[in-house]
C-alpha cells in the first residue's frame, strides 16, 4: 500500500471536502449520504493520483489540481442552456433524452416521454425520490470497488446524475441519450456527472453518453458510468468525449455482466486538454459477450489516456477490444489494455488490437497491452500498432487531386471509421461519424472533404 | 501535350531511368512495353509525381507546363491521370466518397463548381455502365477486399469520372482474366477520344488486341530502345524481348519516336 499523499496538495482553498459531500446531492436518502462520506474519506486519504501510480504513470493530472474542484451549486443561466440546446440541435442528439449542464439536471432541456412504460429514465434529484428506489441496490457498488481515487471523488461529490432502468424483457430501439454538458461559470467549473444503468433480463437498449465542452475556460468533468447486466441482457453503449480545446475530463465506466448478456461499447474521445477514460467490465455469468470500440483524437498538446480492464472471473466468455487512435502536433495519447483471466476462467476468448496513426514526429503514444492470464485452456491474442501514414497512400489520393492535408485527413479518418461502424448502428452512427470527422479535421486543421 | 527529355531517375539511390525521351501528341495513344524491371512502372509512377523516386535529371513539359514542378495532386488537377498498377487500399473510405472528393478538388482548381451528392450520384452512374460496374462496391471501402479485376475496374471508372487530358494506364492489364481484360479494354477504346491522349504501359501484347496504338516504344534497362508502329506489339509477342535486346546490344539503333 502506498502511503497517504498530504491533502495540502488539494486545491480546495480550504474547503471541507466532507462538507461538500453532504452539501451535494441535497434531498438524498441517507445512506447515499454515507457513501458520500465514506467515498470522500477515501479519496481524502488518496488524494490525487501522481506519476508514481502504475495505473496513472503517463498521465499527470497537475492541470486538474489547478482548477477549482468544488462542484457547481447553482443553476446554469440561461444563455448557457442556449448554448447547449443549439449544440444538441446541431449533433441530432433528440429526444428521449435527459440533460444535465454542470452536474444539474435541466428538465427544460430534457425529455423522456417516448420511453415505455417498463423502461424508466429520471435524474437522481426527481422530487419523488423514486429514482433512489430503483439504483438503492447498485448505486455504487462498482464504483467504490475502482480503486481510481477520482472514482472515490465522483461518489463523494456527486451533485446529480440519472438512472436508466429497463425491465425484464424490456427493449427499445431508438438510442436514449445522456448529456452532461460543462460550460464556464464565467471561470472554470467542476461537475461531477453521474449514471447508472440497470438491464432487466433479456432486456434490450441502446445509450449514448455524451460530455460536451463548451467555452475556452478548463472545464473538469469528473464522472462515473456503473453497467448492470442482468442474465441475457443486450446493451449498446456509446460515450462520447468531445472536451474541447481546453476541457479536462477523468471517466469511469464500470460494467457488470451476467451470464449470458452482451455488452457493446463505443467509446469516441475528440480532444480535451487531459483526458483519461477508464473502462473496467467484469463478467459474472458464463457466456457472456463484450465488444469494446474505441477511437480517439488528439492534437494540439493534448493528452489522451484510455485505459480498459476486462476480468474474466467465469468460463466461457469473450471479449473483444479493437481501439484506434491519432495524435498529431505534440498531443500523446495511452493506450494500456488489461485483461485478467482468472483461475478456472477456461474457454476464455479474449482478443485486442489497438492501433495508432502518428499524425507528427512530436506526436507519441504509449501502448501497453497487459494480459494476466491465471487459466490454462484459453485463447487470448494481443496487437499493437503504431506510424505515420502510409506513403503509398498518401499518393494515391493526392494523383486524384486532393492536396497533402485532404489526402492526411481521408487517410486518417478511414482509419477510424470502421470502430465507429463497428460500434455505433443508425443515428447514433451520424453523431459519432459528425464527431470523428470534426476530431479529425481539427487534428488535420483541414476539412474532411465530403 | 506532352514531351520528355532524357529523363533520369533514381530510387533509394539506385538509377532506374537512364535518359528517357518521348513524346506525345494530342489524341493519340501510345503503348510503352518492356520485360519486368525496365523501368516501365517507374516512369508511370514519376510522371504522375510519386515522392518516393528523384528526378535526377532531364525535363517533362506538360501542357506547356514544366511538369516536374508540380506536386501530384496538381498534376491530377490539370488532368493528369495514372491508373495503378497496384490500386492502394484504403480502409474505411468508399471508392463514391473519395471519387467525389477528387473530382471536386479538380473542379475547383479549374474553377468549376463542386458537385452535390446527387449530381455525383448521376455523373456516376453514366459512368458505371461503360464498365459494368457493380454498385455495392461504390459503397465498400475503396480497394479493400477487391478482386484484381474489380481493382483495375474501379482504376478505368476513376478514369472515366475524371476525364483525363492524359491517361497513363499503368500495367491495367494484369492480374486480369480475358472477360476483366476486354471489359476494361473496351471502356478505355471508349474513352479515347481527340483531345485525350493515352499512355499505355504493359508487358504482354494482350491488352493491344482491343485498343491499337498509335505508336509502341520498347523500354528496356531504363531506355526506349526502339519505337515502331502498332506491328511493333505483334512482333515482340511473337518473339518476345531477347530479339530487340540483342540487336541493341549489337549497336542496332533505335529508331525515332515520330
Amino acid at each position: 500500500m502506498q502511503a497517504p499523499s498530504s491533502i495540502s496538495g488539494l486545491n480546495l482553498s480550504g474547503l471541507n471536502l466532507l462538507a461538500l459531500a453532504h452539501q451535494s446531492a441535497a434531498g438524498a436518502p441517507t445512506w447515499v449520504h454515507d457513501l458520500k462520506r465514506d467515498e470522500a474519506v477515501r479519496f481524502q486519504e488518496t488524494g490525487f493520483p501522481s506519476l508514481h501510480d502504475e495505473d496513472w504513470k503517463y498521465t499527470d493530472v497537475s492541470p486538474i489540481r489547478s482548477v477549482p474542484i468544488k462542484p457547481v451549486l447553482q443553476d446554469p443561466p440561461n444563455a448557457a442552456l442556449q448554448l447547449v440546446a443549439a449544440r444538441l440541435q446541431e449533433l441530432g442528439i433528440a429526444a428521449p433524452r435527459v440533460v444535465f449542464v454542470n452536474g444539474r439536471f435541466v428538465p427544460t432541456l430534457s425529455d423522456t416521454d417516448g420511453l415505455p412504460d417498463r423502461v424508466r429514465l429520471s435524474p437522481f434529484s426527481e422530487p419523488s425520490g423514486q429514482s433512489w428506489v430503483f439504483a438503492e441496490r447498485n448505486f455504487g457498488r462498482l464504483s467504490s470497488g475502482d480503486p481510481s481515487p477520482f472514482a472515490a471523488l465522483n461518489t463523494g461529490l456527486f451533485v446529480d446524475g440519472a438512472v436508466l432502468y429497463f425491465g425484464n424483457g424490456a427493449a427499445v430501439e431508438e438510442p436514449i441519450h445522456v448529456v452532461f454538458a460543462s460550460i464556464e461559470t464565467p471561470g472554470p467549473a467542476a461537475a461531477y456527472p453521474r449514471l447508472l444503468i440497470l438491464m432487466g433480463h433479456a432486456a434490450e437498449g441502446t445509450v449514448a453518453e455524451t460530455y460536451l465542452s463548451l467555452g475556452r475556460a478548463s472545464t473538469f468533468a469528473n464522472a462515473v458510468t456503473e453497467v448492470h447486466l442482468q442474465e441475457g441482457a443486450i446493451l449498446s453503449h456509446c460515450r462520447f468525449v468531445a472536451a474541447g480545446e481546453a476541457g479536462l475530463h477523468v471517466g469511469a465506466t464500470e460494467a457488470l455482466l451476467n451470464a449470458d448478456s452482451s455488452y457493446r461499447s463505443l467509446q469516441l474521445q475528440n480532444g480535451g486538454r487531459l483526458v483519461r477514460a477508464d473502462l473496467n467490465v467484469t463478467f459474472g455469468g458464463e457466456a457472456a459477450e463484450c465488444v469494446l470500440n474505441g477511437a480517439y483524437v488528439g492534437s494540439g498538446t493534448q493528452h489522451l489516456d484510455n485505459h480498459t480492464r476486462i476480468d474474466h472471473a467465469v468460463p466461457h466468455c469473450t471479449s473483444r477490444q479493437l481501439y484506434k487512435g491519432m495524435v498529431a502536433d505534440s498531443a500523446t495519447a495511452v493506450f494500456n489494455g488489461k485483461i485478467v483471466v482468472r483461475p478456472g476462467a477456461q474457454k476464455t476468448d479474449a482478443v485486442q488490437t489497438n492501433k495508432n496513426l502518428l499524425l507528427s514526429t512530436r506526436a507519441t503514444v504509449d501502448a501497453k497491452p497487459q494480459l494476466e492470464i491465471l487459466a490454462d485452456d484459453v485463447r487470448c491474442t494481443h496487437g499493437a500498432a503504431s506510424g505515420p501514414p502510409n506513403d503509398d497512400a498518401l499518393f494515391y489520393l493526392r494523383s486524384r487531386g486532393l492536396d497533402a492535408e485532404e489526402a492526411i485527413g481521408l487517410l486518417a479518418y478511414g482509419f477510424a471509421a470502421d470502430v465507429v461502424r463497428a460500434g455505433a448502428t443508425g443515428s447514433l452512427r451520424l453523431l459519432a461519424d459528425t464527431l470523428l470527422k470534426d476530431a479529425v479535421s481539427a487534428a488535420v486543421k483541414s476539412a474532411i472533404p465530403v | 501535350m506532352l514531351e520528355i527529355r532524357n529523363l533520369h531517375a533514381s530510387i533509394d539511390g539506385k538509377e532506374i531511368l537512364k535518359g528517357i525521351d518521348l513524346t506525345v501528341g494530342e489524341g493519340e495513344v501510345h503503348a510503352v512495353m518492356g520485360p519486368n524491371g525496365s523501368g516501365k512502372s517507374t516512369l508511370a509512377q514519376v510522371l504522375a509525381g510519386h515522392p518516393a523516386y528523384a528526378v535526377t535529371a532531364g525535363d517533362v513539359t506538360y501542357q506547356g507546363m514544366n511538369l516536374l514542378d508540380l506536386a501530384p495532386e496538381d498534376r491530377a488537377r490539370e488532368g493528369l491521370f495514372l491508373a495503378f498498377q497496384y490500386p492502394v487500399e484504403i480502409p474505411g473510405v468508399s471508392l463514391a466518397y473519395f471519387l467525389k472528393a477528387g473530382l471536386n478538388a479538380q473542379r475547383k482548381h479549374r474553377g468549376q463548381e463542386e458537385l452535390d451528392a446527387m449530381e455525383f450520384l448521376e455523373l456516376l452512374r453514366t459512368k458505371q455502365t461503360l464498365l459494368d460496374f457493380d454498385q455495392t462496391m461504390l459503397q465498400r471501402s475503396l480497394n479493400e477486399g477487391f478482386s484484381g479485376g474489380e481493382k483495375k475496374r474501379a482504376e478505368i471508372l476513376q478514369m472515366a469520372v475524371l476525364e483525363p487530358a492524359l491517361a497513363i494506364l499503368d500495367e491495367t492489364d494484369s492480374g486480369l482474366d480475358i472477360d476483366s481484360l476486354r471489359t476494361v479494354a473496351d471502356a478505355v477504346e471508349q474513352l479515347r477520344a481527340p483531345d485525350r491522349s493515352t499512355i499505355i504501359v504493359t508487358h504482354y501484347q494482350r491488352i493491344l488486341n482491343y485498343i491499337t496504338p498509335d505508336y509502341v516504344h520498347v523500354l528496356i534497362g531504363g531506355r526506349i530502345v526502339r519505337s515502331g508502329g502498332s506491328d511493333l506489339a505483334h512482333q515482340l509477342e511473337a518473339r518476345g524481348y531477347d530479339w530487340v535486346r540483342d540487336e541493341v546490344a549489337a549497336g542496332g539503333r533505335p529508331e525515332v519516336t515520330r
